[in-house]
C-alpha cells in the first residue's frame, strides 16, 4: 500500500486543494417507510421478455413505490406469463395487452418501462410521452442518431421524466470512478478505454456470427408483423427474434450498442460530454460475411473529443472502463474498482462534499429494490431529471452509432456534436437515419 | 479506382437459392458500396449505381407465345437487396431506378426507404409522383418520407392528402403538416380534433401540440403561443394541455 506521505498522496492533496469538487448527484432519497398507495407510481411494462420480466418486473414488484398495472408484449406467451407471475406473487390481476397503444390509452397509468427490441424504442417512448407518461427505456436508447434528437425534443416538450436503462450510473463503483475522474484525482484526463469483452474475464468477446435457420412460419403466439413494427420486413426465423435481434442491424447495433451503451455512457459522463460527444471517429471492424448476424464481430473504434481526450472502444481486454490520467489510472467494472494508487479508492480520500454525496446515496435498503429504479421513481415524484436522463442516453447511443457507421463505411469521420451532423459525408448522414416501415413514423 | 470486376458476379449470386451464398454476395456488395460512397469516389459510384440499377430493373420473358409476360429477372429478395444497396449511395444517379421500383409491389417499400434516404431533388419528385399509387399504408409511408422534404410542391401535396378519404393517409398528412412551421395548418388539424373516430381526434390533438412546438423552434413564438393557448382552451387530452402549460411557462420541470 502506498505511504501516506508519498508522491501520489501529495499530488492528491494538492489536487484536492485546488480543484473545485464535482459532485455526481443522484437526488435519490431513501424512504423511511412504505409510501401510501396514492403515492405509488402506477406502471405499465411494455416488453416483458427476459429483461422486462426477470429484471424490471421482478424488481418493481418488490418496490413499495411502484405498482404494476399492466403488461404488454407482441408475444402473447410473454405477456400472459408476466401477468401470471404478478397474479401468483401479489394476488393482483393486471391488464394484459399485445399492442402497446392500448396500454397507453389507460389514464390510470403514470409511467411505462420499455424493454422491447431497439427498433421500437423511439416510437413507443415518444407515444408514451405524448400520452403524458413518464418513461424508463432500456438501453441502447435508439436505433439511429436521428431518433434520439426527436426523443429529446418530445421529452422536453411534455416535461417527461425519463430514465435510460444505463444502470451503471446508479452503481456505487462506477459513480465513485466517475467522481474521482471528474475531480481530477487522476490529474488531467488523457484517455479512456472501454472494453466490451466478456465480463469476469480478461478476454475479448468474439461475436458469434450465428447459425443459419430456414425461414419459418412465426409461432402462433407471436404477432410477427407487430414485433417487426417499423423495421424493414423480413421473414421470421428464431435467430432474428427474441434476444438475438441485437446482432441484426435492422433491429440493433451488436456488441457496440449492447455493452457500448453501458461503458461508453460511463466514458461520456466522466469526460463531461453528457450533452455533447466526440468530434472525430475512426472505426475498424470485422464483419462476418457468412452471416446471418451482420453486426461487427471484432471492433476497435477510436474517438477524439474537443478537449483532447481520446476514447478507445474495443471488444477485447475483458469488460469495464479504464481511465488514464496524467497522474495515474482507474479501472472500473461491475466486479471491481482498481487504481494505480489504491489510496484514491479509500472513502477518506474523497473530499468532504463527495463523502456527503456518498452518505446521501447509500444503497436502498429495501430488499429486492434497485437504485436505478428508485432514482426514476423519486424523480417522478419531484419532477427532476434522472441520473441517466434522455439526453445522456441519446448522446451515449450516438457514440455507439458513430462507431458502427465508421466501421461500416470503413473510413474516419468528422462529427459536429452541436449540430449533430457529419462534416461533408452524405453517406454517413444516410446511415444516421433509418427509415420506418409504413405506417410508423417518428 | 474502377469498379471491382466481381460486382457483376455478386449481383447474379443475389438470386442464388442458397441463402448463405446470396447473403455472402450481398455483404461483398455492401462493402463495395460503402467504399464507393465517400465524397471523392464519384466515378466508381456511378459505375456501381449503373450495375445495381440495371439489375433492379432487369426483366425476362416468362413464357412464350400469347402467354408471354415480362417479369423481373431477379427474385423479390434480390431486388429488395439491390434497392437497399442503392439507398446507401448519395446523389441523383440512383433515383430513376428507384422511381421505377416504386411501381413494383414487391420492392416498393424498400425503394421508398432508398428515396427517403436520397437527399436529391429528383428523389423528392419521385416520392411526389408516388402519391398516385394505391394502398393506404404505402401512401402513408410516402407521406412520411416527404415530411423530411421542403418546398411548395411538397406542401401542396400534403395539403391535398389531408382530404384523402382513407383515414391512414389523412392522418399521415396531418401529422406531416405539423412539421412545417406554418400557422395556417392549424385549422386543418383543429378540424380533425372534432372527427368522429377517437383515434383521429387523439392524433390530431397530438399533431397540434407538435405544430406549436415546430413554430416555437422556428422562431415564430407569437404564433406558437397563440396555438398553445388554443390547445389549453380546447378539449385536448390533459397531456397536450400539460405541454401547453409548460411551453407557456405556467409550470416547469
Amino acid at each position: 500500500m502506498p505511504r501516506e506521505g508519498g508522491i501520489a498522496r501529495r499530488r492528491f492533496l494538492k489536487a484536492a486543494a485546488t480543484v473545485a469538487p464535482v459532485v455526481v448527484e443522484a437526488d435519490t432519497v431513501r424512504p423511511r417507510s412504505a409510501p401510501a398507495p396514492s403515492d405509488r407510481v402506477v406502471i405499465g411494462l411494455i416488453g416483458v421478455g427476459v429483461r422486462g420480466r426477470d429484471h424490471h418486473q421482478r424488481k418493481l414488484l418488490a418496490n413499495p413505490r411502484a405498482e404494476i398495472a399492466a403488461v404488454c408484449d407482441a408475444d402473447r406467451n410473454h405477456a400472459d406469463r408476466a401477468a401470471q407471475i404478478i397474479l401468483t406473487q401479489s394476488q393482483r390481476r393486471v391488464g394484459t395487452y399485445y399492442d402497446f397503444r392500448a396500454l397507453l390509452e389507460r389514464q390510470d397509468i403514470d409511467a411505462v418501462v420499455i424493454s422491447t427490441p431497439d427498433h421500437w424504442h423511439s416510437i413507443q417512448a415518444i407515444q408514451a410521452m405524448e400520452a403524458g407518461k413518464d418513461v424508463y427505456c432500456e438501453k441502447p436508447l435508439t436505433l439511429s442518431i436521428h431518433e434520439g434528437r426527436r426523443m429529446v425534443k418530445v421529452a422536453r416538450q411534455y416535461g417527461a421524466v425519463f430514465q435510460v436503462g444505463s444502470q451503471q450510473r446508479s452503481d456505487p463503483r462506477f459513480r465513485q470512478a466517475v467522481a474521482l475522474v471528474r475531480n481530477q484525482r487522476l490529474g488531467r484526463l488523457l484517455e479512456v478505454t472501454t472494453h466490451l469483452g466478456n465480463p469476469g474475464t480478461d478476454k475479448g468477446a468474439f461475436v458469434h456470427p450465428g447459425v443459419w435457420e430456414p425461414v419459418q412460419t412465426p409461432p402462433e403466439e407471436l404477432n410477427w408483423d407487430r414485433w417487426l413494427g417499423p423495421a424493414p420486413y423480413k421473414d421470421y426465423s428464431p435467430n432474428r427474434c427474441h434476444f438475438e435481434f441485437r446482432y441484426h442491424l435492422d433491429h440493433s447495433g451488436g456488441r457496440m450498442t449492447d455493452w457500448g451503451a453501458h461503458h461508453n455512457d460511463i466514458a461520456q459522463w466522466a469526460i463531461g460530454a453528457d450533452s455533447s460527444g466526440p468530434v472525430h471517429v475512426d472505426g475498424k471492424g470485422v464483419f462476418n460475411k457468412g452471416g446471418p448476424y451482420n453486426t461487427a464481430g471484432f471492433m476497435e473504434v477510436r474517438y477524439r473529443y474537443r478537449n483532447g481526450v481520446e476514447l478507445t472502444c474495443r471488444n477485447e481486454g475483458g469488460n469495464g472502463v479504464r481511465f488514464h490520467g496524467s497522474d495515474g489510472w482507474i479501472f472500473v467494472s461491475r466486479l471491481r474498482l482498481d487504481a494505480s494508487n489504491p489510496e484514491l479508492l479509500k472513502a477518506e480520500a474523497l473530499p468532504r462534499d463527495m463523502r456527503q454525496y456518498d452518505e446521501r446515496n447509500r444503497r436502498e435498503e429495501i430488499p429486492g429494490t434497485d437504485e436505478h429504479h428508485n432514482d426514476w421513481l423519486e424523480c417522478i415524484r419531484t419532477r427532476r431529471r434522472c441520473v441517466a436522463d434522455i439526453e445522456c442516453g441519446h448522446r451515449s447511443a450516438t457514440v455507439c452509432h458513430l462507431g458502427n457507421i465508421s466501421m461500416r463505411l470503413g473510413r474516419p469521420l468528422e462529427w459536429d456534436p452541436d449540430k449533430e451532423e457529419f462534416g461533408g459525408d452524405p453517406a454517413a448522414e444516410i446511415l444516421a437515419r433509418k427509415p420506418f416501415r409504413a405506417p410508423w413514423r417518428l | 479506382m474502377p469498379m471491382n470486376p466481381a460486382v457483376n458476379e455478386w449481383i447474379k449470386q443475389l438470386a442464388h437459392t442458397d441463402q448463405v451464398v446470396a447473403y455472402y454476395a450481398y455483404q461483398c456488395l455492401e462493402e463495395e458500396v460503402f467504399h464507393a460512397s465517400g465524397p471523392k469516389d464519384t466515378a466508381t459510384r456511378a459505375e456501381l449505381v449503373k450495375a445495381l440499377g440495371e439489375a433492379l430493373a432487369a426483366q425476362r420473358t416468362a413464357a412464350a407465345g400469347v402467354q408471354a409476360a415480362r417479369q423481373p429477372l431477379y427474385p423479390a429478395r434480390a431486388r429488395n437487396r439491390l434497392a437497399r444497396l442503392l439507398s446507401y449511395l448519395p446523389g441523383p444517379e440512383a433515383v430513376p431506378y428507384l422511381a421505377q421500383a416504386l411501381e413494383d409491389l414487391e420492392v416498393r417499400e424498400m425503394a421508398r426507404f432508398a428515396l427517403e434516404s436520397n437527399p436529391s431533388d429528383h428523389a423528392t419528385e419521385a416520392l411526389l409522383a408516388a402519391l398516385t399509387s394505391l394502398g393506404p399504408v404505402f401512401l402513408a409511408g410516402v407521406i412520411n418520407s416527404l415530411t423530411k422534404r421542403r418546398g411548395a410542391p411538397v406542401l401542396a401535396a400534403l395539403r391535398k392528402a389531408v382530404e384523402d378519404p382513407q383515414g391512414e393517409v389523412r392522418l399521415a398528412a396531418l401529422e406531416a403538416l405539423a412539421d412545417f412551421p406554418e400557422p395556417s395548418h392549424d385549422p386543418l388539424l383543429e378540424k380533425s380534433t372534432r372527427a368522429e373516430a377517437a383515434e383521429e381526434r387523439r392524433r390530431a390533438h397530438t399533431a397540434r401540440a407538435r405544430l406549436a412546438e415546430t413554430l416555437r423552434a422556428s422562431g415564430r413564438k407569437a404564433a406558437a403561443e397563440r396555438l398553445y393557448r388554443a390547445i389549453l382552451a380546447s378539449g385536448a387530452p390533459e397531456s397536450q394541455k400539460k405541454a401547453a402549460r409548460l411551453a407557456l411557462g405556467e409550470t416547469a420541470i
